[in-house]
């Protein structure tokens, strides 16, 4: 019996050390070492030994045992070691297309919207809306536009056809969002700052460069001592915080009833340093139009122009998205291809 | 409008020699823009005046001629195809290195060639090949009349201006003043802190002994601050002075004859615009200022016939409009070869009166566009001594031959300002000493008084119209001269309130990311409907109709964001098939009251094969991300544009704050869409953004293992999902998840029937459940489905 579970051992070495794979090696386990195995096939056979030699042989298979175990922890290591091996070995194409998870995308003037509001919030301005179908007396009246100012022409404005209520006012679709000036400081009071982005509209034929359809951003700062200096500042600070760029600002000469004095804003082309196309070779590119927003504005809006006084800004969100993208026509905003949003 | 450079600076001591580039940033800095110019004296560089020796046959060509051409040092051979050549003629000499224009087009540097294998050094220019007027059949600029000295560069020997502006109109409507010559050398020598030159005139009308008085009977004297009539005769027709004729050319005004032209020359260097009247058809006895009568005819001077209404003023005689006051003349009275005695109009009228008028008849003359700003009434004497003296250039022996007519209906009131100087400083953001603020306000014409605690202001006349009325006026002006580039950049010290938080702006925000995140594609849309668009609306009724519109695509406001979500749909569908967008965009809605209302909707699209469950899906997702309970309930009221099977409100916190649904193949069809099927929703955000958001209230999970079945249901294939679902998860306390695996319609079943496979998931928080629990739960669905007919469908 010595001799025969020697011979186990002997054949169960063999076989493990041929396993090539983990279910293999439990097989050859089960088929030595299991219930109905060899080995206690063969020790069956020990109830009918004499009892001195019992001892001798449960020893010895014990031992057997062991050494087949150990056998078959050694050959799994090899197995597990040579399939880690074997997954090392493998060769891979990292340069193959990634598989992507469908994709959308938000629109550029959202996105540029989006980055406006947080650089102002961040400086402390409201953002405000208003209606986009305005009263003539908000879009026009109550910010100093005379009766007979030639922006009021029909060419300029939509009107809607309702009739007018019974103070004569009428209904049109808002041409600026500066109405939202006097509307923000009638509902929140003095001192103010805000900014109110939105659609604007003027009853203009479309080309590259004019849209009857527009996105601006109007600014309000109000309080008792604010002036065209903080206009500068407010305007190079939100600049420089957009293009992550020290920005300067130009401000020239410009006209709007609104606004008393009224100035125009161009900025240092944050993409050159001698000129390029987008700033047309000058440095310098033309943005906002702004001033000090005019006393009979502050008076629509129940505020005491001797108490108050700030500034007003307004800006064109289509054009600085433009920029900011480096796009070249108007029309791409208003079209919705996929094939321009996805870029986005 | 175009203005000579030189000539504003003639009034003027500016003497420093800028760049064109340099007098542009000048103006625009400090007063108003340059749409462009020209360079005349940069253009006809390398251009002499030249004198032709002797001229030659070319040996090849018979078109051409070998010319010797003398520079006035030496003589050069250049080969010439001009017409009109001839020898001792004075010519303009192009040498190397001038720039002209190629049979008037194309601009092309000289060099020195050969032609036809004959050498020729430089050109002999025609007229519109250096810029000077145009030229006919082949000839060239003949200069001989001018008497000029060969050798002399072209610019000088032509006495023309180096600088013409181009000023932007746009950026000076707001100031009157500066639509002259002399309002702009004013302006000029403010900016630069020069020395301004007004013009003298001298008075022509002080011994003026003519006896005829004239008469005019005044109407609507509203039409009028100041009109001056005058009758001069025994004036002769001819050709205006060429300085006059020059001068008005590169202002781009057409020279007519001496008198039209000595018209438009006060216009342009004064500001003052004037009409002269034929005499002849004039009857002085039935003189009339008016308004006409409606449909009159009116034949103006510009050939076209004009019919009148009662808000056009005329000055009427015989019965009939001579002109249309202020805008244009008649062409009965006009100007002729034969006209020997004119009455000559000096208007400043009211300018609402005016705009109204030319824009109803679409007239752009250079009159209107003053008369429409409101012109200086107290320079028209000043002009009408203009106007004789250009005159008297051509017909020294005319005679004055009526007394003046001076209508001044509205003086002006003399304007002060009070100005402190801490407001400039306030408004500013910067100190400039009172001295210079008084030397800026001068130079603009402005008389100031230095009074203890302010300065006092006294608006010159022509400033003081519709243009400087308040000290903030002044500010401007003192800020513009001074220069804002000169201030500095300041923040603020803050005292307003930080802002709140913006709730509905937040959300969208968060949602138009999620989306994209999605795949899906944000559009902006117009807020403008078209008639179809309307039909398939749901709340036509409450649709706002535009009173003018540029084309029939924008005769409404939109009430719903879908027609035009579908138009982006048809046009990316060229380009590709599967198709997800979404816009975040204003509806517009009549009220009751005068302000209409507007809701901000977010609508969604998507096609593709089941378009519908997909867009239901991304919107739960975004749902459930707001930790919010919601319900999509068959709709009982679909919307228009809905397939009315398959429409669902959707329902959160009781409020139905919109709809998801199949778009109506019917209204695909409108839209000629040939897509099966189209999933939208649209819904108020204004509600959503109003929702009451929880956070989130953790559910502690059972240590308990849980246990699943599976249940096959046979029901009517009306049956909806949901009534199944919400059936099976009340059947039994311990069932905590019911999901849908499969459904099935087809053989093996009944036609009218289908076959719904849920698993059903048992769990106790507070114990391991056994084979009993899930036989009970068994017969307690069991139980539940009888009472909405389904039944457990046996495998
Ligand atoms: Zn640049």
């Amino acid at each position: 019996m010595q001799n025969q579970i020697q011979d186990i051992l002997k054949q169960a070495i063999e076989k493990i050390n041929k396993c090539n794979t983990e279910a293999e090696l439990l097989e050859t386990e089960k088929s030595f070492l299991g219930k109905k195995g060899s080995l206690n096939e063969i020790l069956k056979g020990v109830k009918d030994l004499p009892k001195e030699d019992r001892a001798e042989i449960g020893k010895l298979a014990n031992q057997v045992k062991q050494d087949i175990n150990t056998h078959i922890q050694n050959q799994k290591q090899n197995i597990q070691d040579k399939a880690l091996d074997a997954i090392l070995e493998q060769w891979h194409d990292v340069t193959l297309p990634g598989i992507k998870p469908q994709k959308g995308a938000v629109h550029p003037l959202s996105l540029i919207q989006e980055k406006v509001e947080e650089i102002f919030q961040k400086m402390g301005f409201m953002i405000l809306d208003g209606p986009e179908v305005e009263s003539d007396y908000f879009n026009f009246d109550a910010l100093n536009f005379k009766k007979d100012h030639p922006a009021r022409d029909m060419h300029d404005t939509y009107f809607v056809g309702e009739p007018q209520n019974k103070d004569g006012d009428k209904l049109l679709l808002r041409t600026h969002t500066s109405p939202v000036q006097v509307r923000g400081m009638l509902q929140h009071k003095v001192p103010i700052k805000a900014i109110i982005p939105g659609r604007c509209f003027r009853y203009e034929d479309q080309d590259a460069t004019h849209e009857h359809t527009l996105f601006q951003i109007e600014g309000l700062y109000i309080d008792k001592n604010i002036s065209i200096a903080n206009l500068k500042g407010i305007f190079q600070e939100f600049l420089t915080k957009l293009f992550e760029k020290k920005i300067e600002i130009q401000m020239r000469p410009g006209y709007f009833p609104f606004t008393e004095p009224s100035v125009e804003f161009d900025f240092s082309c944050p993409f050159c340093k001698d000129g390029c196309r987008v700033c047309k070779y000058t440095k310098f590119i033309e943005l906002a139009g702004a001033g000090m927003v005019h006393p009979n504005v502050l008076k629509s809006a129940k505020v005491d122009p001797n108490e108050y006084q700030g500034f007003a800004f307004g800006f064109g969100l289509d054009r600085l998205a433009m920029l900011y993208h480096n796009i070249q026509n108007i029309k791409h905003f208003r079209e919705n291809d996929i094939r321009f949003l996805k870029q986005f | 409008m175009l203005m000579i450079y030189d000539w504003l600076k003639s009034h003027t001591n500016f003497d420093q020699n800028l760049s064109p580039e340099e007098i542009r940033q000048l103006f625009t800095f400090h007063s108003f823009e340059i749409d462009g110019y020209e360079d005349l004296n940069q253009k006809l560089q390398h251009i002499i005046v030249g004198k032709i020796i002797s001229i030659e046959k070319h040996p090849k060509a018979d078109k051409l001629k070998i010319c010797q051409v003398s520079d006035g040092a030496k003589t050069h051979q250049v080969v010439c195809g001009g017409s009109n050549l001839s020898e001792n003629q004075i010519i303009a000499y192009c040498q190397e290195g001038a720039k002209v224009l190629w049979h008037g087009t194309d601009e092309v540097t000289i060099k020195n060639t050969k032609i036809r294998d004959v050498e020729s050094f430089g050109m002999i220019a025609a007229s519109d090949e250096i810029g000077l007027g145009p030229s006919q059949n082949n000839e060239i600029l003949d200069l001989t009349a001018l008497n000029l000295t060969v050798g002399q560069d072209l610019h000088s020997a032509l006495n023309m201006p180096n600088l013409i502006l181009d000023i932007d109109n746009k950026s000076i409507t707001n100031r009157p003043d500066l639509w002259s010559v002399i309002g702009l050398a004013r302006e000029l020598a403010a900016i630069t802190s020069t020395e301004f030159n007004d013009l003298e005139v001298p008075n022509f009308l002080a011994d003026n002994t003519a006896s005829e008085i004239l008469k005019v009977q005044i109407n609507n004297p509203e039409i009028l601050q100041r009109i001056l009539l005058l009758k001069i005769s025994n004036l002769t027709i001819c050709d205006s002075p060429k300085e006059i004729q020059d001068k008005l050319n590169h202002c781009g005004i057409k020279t007519i004859n001496n008198i039209v032209d000595a018209t438009n020359y006060v216009l342009h260097e004064m500001g003052q615009p004037m009409h002269a009247y034929d005499t002849q058809k004039i009857n002085f006895e039935d003189l009339e200022i008016c308004y006409a009568k409606d449909q009159t005819e009116f034949a103006a001077l510009d050939q076209k016939t004009y019919q009148l209404t009662e808000f056009d003023p005329i000055l009427k005689s015989n019965a009939k409009p001579q002109s249309l006051l202020g805008i244009i003349g008649s062409q009965e009275s006009a100007i002729t070869q034969d006209t020997s005695e004119i009455l000559a109009e000096v208007g400043c009228f009211q300018f609402n009166i005016i705009r109204k008028s030319a824009n109803k008849h679409k007239i752009r003359t250079d009159g209107v566009q003053r008369q429409e700003k409101q012109i200086d009434p107290t320079q028209a004497t000043k002009a009408l001594n203009r106007f004789i003296e250009i005159l008297k250039l051509t017909c020294p022996n005319l005679e004055i031959s009526s007394q003046l007519y001076d209508n001044f209906q509205n003086k002006l009131d003399e304007k002060t300002i009070k100005l402190s100087t801490q407001k400039v400083e306030s408004y500013l953001g910067i100190k400039i000493p009172n001295q210079e603020i008084q030397d800026i306000l001068n130079r603009l014409g402005f008389e100031t008084q230095d009074l203890s605690d302010h300065i006092l202001v006294k608006v010159p006349s022509f400033r003081s119209q519709n243009d400087v009325n308040y000290d903030y006026d002044l500010i401007e002006e003192i800020g513009r001269i001074y220069g804002y580039n000169k201030i500095p950049s300041v923040l603020p010290q803050d005292s307003c309130q930080p802002p709140l938080q913006y709730k509905h702006r937040n959300l969208s925000n968060q949602i138009r990311h999620k989306l994209a995140d999605y795949g899906y594609f944000e559009v902006k849309n117009y807020s403008f409907f078209n008639q179809q668009d309307l039909a398939c609306s749901d709340r036509k009724d409450q649709a706002l109709k535009m009173k003018n519109y540029l084309s029939l695509e924008q005769s409404h406001l939109r009430t719903s964001l879908i027609p035009n979500m579908l138009k982006n749909l048809k046009l990316n569908l060229k380009n590709q098939t599967k198709i997800q967008t979404f816009e975040f965009g204003r509806i517009y809605l009549k009220t009751e009251n005068f302000m209409p209302a507007e809701e901000t909707h977010l609508s969604i699209m998507q096609n593709g094969p089941q378009a519908f469950l997909k867009l239901k899906g991304a919107l739960e997702n975004i749902i459930q991300g707001y930790n919010l309970k919601y319900q999509f309930k068959p709709s009982t009221a679909p919307n228009q544009s809905a397939h009315p099977n398959c429409c669902a409100d959707i329902i959160i916190q009781g409020q139905t704050i919109g709809q998801i649904y199949l778009i109506n193949p019917k209204v695909l069809k409108q839209y000629d869409l040939a897509e099966e099927a189209i999933a939208y929703s649209e819904i108020n955000f204004g509600l959503f953004s109003h929702l009451h958001l929880k956070t989130v209230n953790l559910q502690e999970f059972s240590r308990f293992p849980s246990i699943s079945f599976d249940l096959s249901i046979l029901c009517n294939k009306q049956q909806y999902h949901q009534e199944i679902h919400s059936c099976l998860l009340k059947a039994s306390k311990l069932i905590c998840q019911v999901k849908l695996f499969d459904t099935y319609e087809g053989s093996n079943i009944p036609a009218d029937k289908k076959a719904l496979s849920y698993q059903i998931t048992l769990q106790d928080p507070n114990q391991t459940l056994t084979s009993q629990d899930q036989e009970n739960a068994i017969q307690a669905c069991l139980a539940q489905l009888k009472k909405i007919k389904a039944e457990v469908r046996q495998a």
